[in-house]
């Protein structure tokens, strides 16, 4: 991201969403039998907004 | 032929005649349609896994303000009742039964997904992390402390959210009490500081949680009602000073009020809430969270659980209940799916005989 630039934070879009790479699922979501914290990573370089 | 296990065994949870004891967890996939209306492919996704011996769907938020992540589905709207009502025929043309979780995230939200609103819950306490799939990542922001007369409203939308269930042809419902969402944050006490009727003592803070139960029961009756909690208080900032009390508290009321089964989302790691709470309570138990198959079956064959509920494996194997009794290999999940964009990672999953 340029200096100084502002992110705004969005909803990814589903399209994005399918870029997320969680090598261990989180309890971001509610999914009931997830046994370790998860992580997501992103792979959105460009996503400057 | 190999013989039948326990989870194979059929059993009379509450008014549903189960033909086994395999329960599909509830599992967020975001799949909704605009609106948070339920849609065709979600329908096909429940049809496929309908020879569990009971569907818990994703949880459903039961108002707008109840809501915290994308394309989840709601239950306030005739759109939404009228898309489940394409989930539960198709279901049920597959010869199964589903329940509807009805949820309200409470502080587990964002303004981004309230039309700018601060999330509501027991007391203006922030938790601690970030909000799901908002991205640059968002820490959690203060919420809104519920005005005490604000109560009766959160109450009446699960009665209403009941009620929708019931036109939208469910065979009953799950209230989601548990993973730090609104039941959740007012019952335990690091997030309820309340000094009202709704906090301080175990009976005010499990105070909004049994009147939910109490108006749903009054839609559904008793037996058709469970409730869904998490004593291990892991998820999402929770923390109870006395978790044996606070849990065995709830146990104890949902007893006296004859609800057809606790869901209990705990492992087998000690220390365990679950043997007690089953004991208190009496009823149906359900027991959840990274069990392998021999785990549920030794659970059934000790009395320690009446039924085992999986998730992931029900989002890899709709055919999970005859991939067991097969002793079969399971399809391997793909968690970047999860919560990706159509049929990818959700309907695509083979079943037994294709696989082969």
């Amino acid at each position: 991201m340029e200096k100084g630039r502002r992110a705004i934070p969005i909803i990814l879009p589903w399209s994005l969403r399918s870029e997320l790479v969680n090598d261990e699922v989180d309890d971001e979501l509610s999914i009931s039998d997830l046994q370790t914290p998860v992580k997501f990573y992103l792979k959105l370089g460009s996503l400057a907004l | 032929m190999q013989s039948k296990s326990t989870l194979h065994q059929a059993i009379d949870i509450g008014a549903w005649k189960l033909p086994n004891r395999m329960i599909m967890a509830p599992l967020t996939r975001c799949r909704a349609s605009k609106g948070r209306v339920p849609n065709e492919l979600m329908a096909k996704y429940y049809a496929q896994r309908a020879s569990a011996g009971l569907i818990i769907s994703e949880a459903t938020s039961v108002s707008p303000m109840g809501v915290g992540y994308p394309n989840t589905p709601g239950i306030w709207s005739a759109e939404q009742v009228a898309g489940w009502k394409l989930v539960t025929d198709a279901v049920h043309q597959a010869g199964g039964r589903i329940l509807l979780q009805l949820w309200h995230v409470g502080r587990i939200s964002d303004p981004l997904y309230l039309e700018g609103q601060l999330p509501v819950a027991p007391s203006a306490v922030q938790a601690q992390g970030h909000v799901s799939l908002i991205r640059p990542e968002k820490a959690f922001v203060i919420p809104r402390a519920l005005e005490l007369d604000q109560i009766p409203e959160v109450i009446e939308d699960f009665r209403k959210g009941a009620e929708n269930a019931k036109l939208a042809g469910f065979d009953g419902v799950e209230i989601h009490g548990a993973n730090g969402y609104l039941l959740d944050q007012f019952l335990q006490d690091s997030t309820n500081l309340r000094t009202d009727d709704y906090g301080g003592t175990v009976e005010n803070r499990a105070r909004l949680m049994l009147e939910v139960v109490d108006a749903v029961v009054s839609v559904w009756g008793a037996d058709r009602v469970g409730l869904h909690l998490a004593p291990r208080c892991d998820a999402h900032d929770m923390a109870d000073s006395d978790p044996a009390v606070t849990f065995g508290y709830v146990a104890h009321e949902c007893r006296l009020r004859e609800i057809a089964f606790l869901f209990v989302r705990e492992g087998l790691a000690e220390p365990r809430q679950g043997p007690m709470m089953k004991e208190v309570f009496g009823g149906a138990f359900i027991a959840n969270q990274g069990l392998s198959q021999e785990d549920g079956e030794g659970l059934i064959e000790a009395g320690d659980a009446d039924a085992i509920a999986w998730g992931q494996q029900f989002i890899a194997n709709p055919d999970l209940p005859e991939r067991f009794a097969a002793r079969a290999e399971l399809n391997k999940s793909r968690p970047e799916t999860y919560y990706g964009e159509g049929a990818e990672g959700y309907t695509d999953y083979p079943a037994m005989e294709l696989t082969e």
